[in-house]
């Protein structure tokens, strides 16, 4: 019977043990830097430490979020009373904000391009 | 954002490429960050003056230092353990020039030049000059998550059967070296630059076929890139289609002489009138059914239409997850018989039918999402040869499979640039494209050992699964191996010098 519970209790650690859950911004799905590491811990589901994420300043484009066995172990052991999760994420640069120029343009030049659509503009990130 | 640019040095040591095939622990990892604001000559200069810090800094401390770029590469070209890494992905500013910036021996396009700060990304320059200059890049490759810089210093190529691999479109390039050398390299017969706009940057103008060869794709071997100039071509569309065709005498003929004009196209597949040559062509092979029809991708080029609309959204769509790739990898490691059923289901599944979609060059190659254990090799051979050579994969294949793998044939110009891997005239690119499977990575090198014992000349792309040893490298790239050797001479005398850009086993006989 104590087998049976015990084996009953790891099919779900295991079935759902190594799965990474990537989320990411559709639009536009663009990354600068690395995946950098950061993780979030969880104490009886009442104090928790946030990640430390450094984006420069930019928000996250993509985040990774990974399942492991012995997490899921842990967790399970302690019954819920420590839980952490090992994420990695990957910032968003900025707004693509177009293209500049060098030096002053003469009075004759102009900027000669037109937008071929009436979109125009830069991509707001 | 701060007003001027910056060296970051951050805590993370801990390396992996986007595909995370390859990983190290480096010793150092710096950010190089731009102003805030739009790019000036001055902010060049400044954050150029940065790199030459660091150049100098790790040439004292007898440190190697790796550019990163966006870190696509399957290849770990792009760090190596205990290496300075620096990441250039953050500095991605780009200027228009205009005509008051060039030397007046300018012969090109005066509206069609993008300077690019080294981080600017594929996608974010197509968004740019398509919706604000009307203008064009004339190839990439298939994604557009790549860093221009990082995809020419890896030989980054499409299939645009008129132009060479993306660095064939460069024309200029600020390269940081040690002893503080601030390059800026033209051709002596394609002047780019005005002379008084090159010193703005703080760079020696240096007009040299020798060294702008040998830094069109460089590995990071001879210094910081740290800028370019990009030659771009007036907007236009592509219309594309995928469809079926066998592996017969007529898809032959198209490899060998690039005229997929000839191919038995379906009725459906508009082709524009009074313009029938493709200007993109490839296609897949299946090697578990070889006999089963190929998949062919023709796209054709059109005029631009001012109703088209440019809309880069990609759409929430349901597909593989992130680990299936490792979980079939490994699964059909335990059970090989099912290969060929699932590895034809595959490709089926991801290279659907379909006809005349019409975009522009943004709208076309735009984002891969990443997929952990998956595997790609890609090797050049001569068109001329590339049936040849195809059917030798697909009996290695035969004889030594199965793998989940399938192979995809490109067609390319010869590129210019002496360690660029497009280097015959035309080139035929196929790649091995498969789950990170425990054969995949033999069946690569079974392969690479059969076209050497064909006599078949082939080089391989630096940035996807490799294998350069036995030699290979010379009978490879030749005198042109010897003249980058050179050219890197002169730019690093001593062997302290060189080791500031160096890279690992096996690339390191690239070098010396």
């Amino acid at each position: 019977m104590k087998r049976q519970f015990v084996s009953v209790l790891l099919i779900p650690l295991l079935l759902g043990g190594c799965a990474t859950t990537h989320v990411f911004r559709v639009q536009p799905p663009e990354t600068v830097g690395l995946r950098q590491p950061a993780k979030v811990e969880s104490y009886f589901g009442a104090v928790s430490k946030s990640a430390d994420i450094d984006c420069n300043g930019n928000g996250i484009a993509e985040v990774y979020v990974k399942q492991s066995f012995w997490r899921s172990l842990l967790s399970t052991v302690t019954l819920g009373a420590y839980q952490d999760t090992q994420l990695r994420y990957l910032c968003h640069p900025g707004p693509n904000d177009g293209a500049g120029e060098f030096g002053e343009a003469p009075a004759d030049e102009g900027r000669a391009a037109r937008a071929p659509t009436d979109q125009g503009g830069s991509d707001d990130g | 954002m701060t007003a001027s640019p910056q060296l970051k040095r951050v805590a993370s040591t801990q390396w992996e490429n986007f595909h995370q095939s390859q990983s190290a622990t480096v010793q150092r990892h710096y950010q190089l960050l731009p102003a805030a604001g739009k790019m000036t000559a001055n902010s060049l200069r400044q954050s150029a003056e940065l790199v030459l810090d660091l150049i100098d800094e790790a040439r004292q401390s007898g440190a190697t230092i790796r550019p990163l770029a966006s870190n696509w590469s399957f290849s770990k070209i792009s760090a190596q353990e205990n290496c300075w890494m620096l990441d250039t992905t953050w500095s991605r500013r780009k200027n228009r020039l205009r005509p008051r910036n060039l030397d007046p021996g300018f012969a090109g396009d005066p509206d069609g030049l993008m300077l690019l700060q080294c981080g600017q990304t594929i996608s974010y320059l197509n968004h740019t000059i398509e919706r604000e200059f009307g203008r064009s890049l004339a190839t990439t490759g298939a994604s557009n998550g790549q860093t221009y810089v990082g995809a020419m210093s890896a030989g980054t190529h499409g299939s645009a059967i008129g132009e060479g691999a993306m660095q064939s479109r460069v024309v200029a390039i600020q390269l940081l070296s040690v002893d503080r050398q601030n390059l800026w390299l033209e051709r002596p017969g394609k002047k780019v630059l005005k002379p008084e706009l090159v010193a703005e940057f703080g760079s020696t103008l240096k007009r040299d076929d020798d060294l702008f060869d040998a830094a069109l794709c460089s590995l990071g071997l001879l210094g910081v890139i740290h800028a370019v100039v990009v030659e771009t071509v007036p907007i236009f569309l592509l219309s594309s289609s995928q469809f079926e065709h066998a592996y017969d005498s007529k898809l032959r003929n198209a490899m060998r002489s690039l005229d997929p004009a000839s191919l038995d196209i379906p009725g459906d597949v508009d082709v524009p009138a009074g313009n029938p040559q493709p200007y993109f062509f490839q296609f897949v092979l299946n090697p578990h059914a070889p006999d089963d029809p190929t998949r062919v991708k023709l796209m054709y080029k059109l005029p631009w239409d001012p109703t088209h609309t440019i809309d880069y959204r990609e759409q929430g769509k349901w597909g593989p997850t992130y680990d299936l790739a490792e979980f079939v990898g490994k699964l059909l490691e335990s059970a090989s018989a099912f290969t060929p059923l699932i590895a034809t289901q595959i490709f089926k599944l991801q290279l659907s039918l379909f006809r005349n979609k019409v975009g522009t060059w943004g709208q076309t190659f735009n984002y891969t999402t990443p997929r952990r254990a998956t595997a790609g090799a890609a090797i050049a051979v001569p068109a001329s040869r590339s049936d040849e050579a195809l059917d030798i994969f697909i009996k290695t294949h035969k004889d030594h499979g199965p793998a989940p793998l399938a192979f995809a044939c490109r067609f390319v110009q010869k590129t210019p640039g002496y360690l660029s891997f497009t280097r015959f005239d035309p080139t035929c690119v196929i790649d091995i494209d498969g789950l990170a499977h425990g054969g995949t990575l033999p069946m690569m090198e079974r392969i690479r050992t059969a076209l050497d014992d064909a006599g078949i000349p082939y080089a391989q792309h630096w940035g996807k699964h490799h294998d350069l040893r036995h030699g290979r490298l010379e009978r490879s790239y030749g005198a042109d191996l010897a003249a980058f050797r050179a050219a890197r001479d002169r730019l690093l005398p001593s062997a302290a010098d060189k080791t500031v850009f160096e890279l690992g086993s096996p690339e390191t006989a690239v070098g010396s």
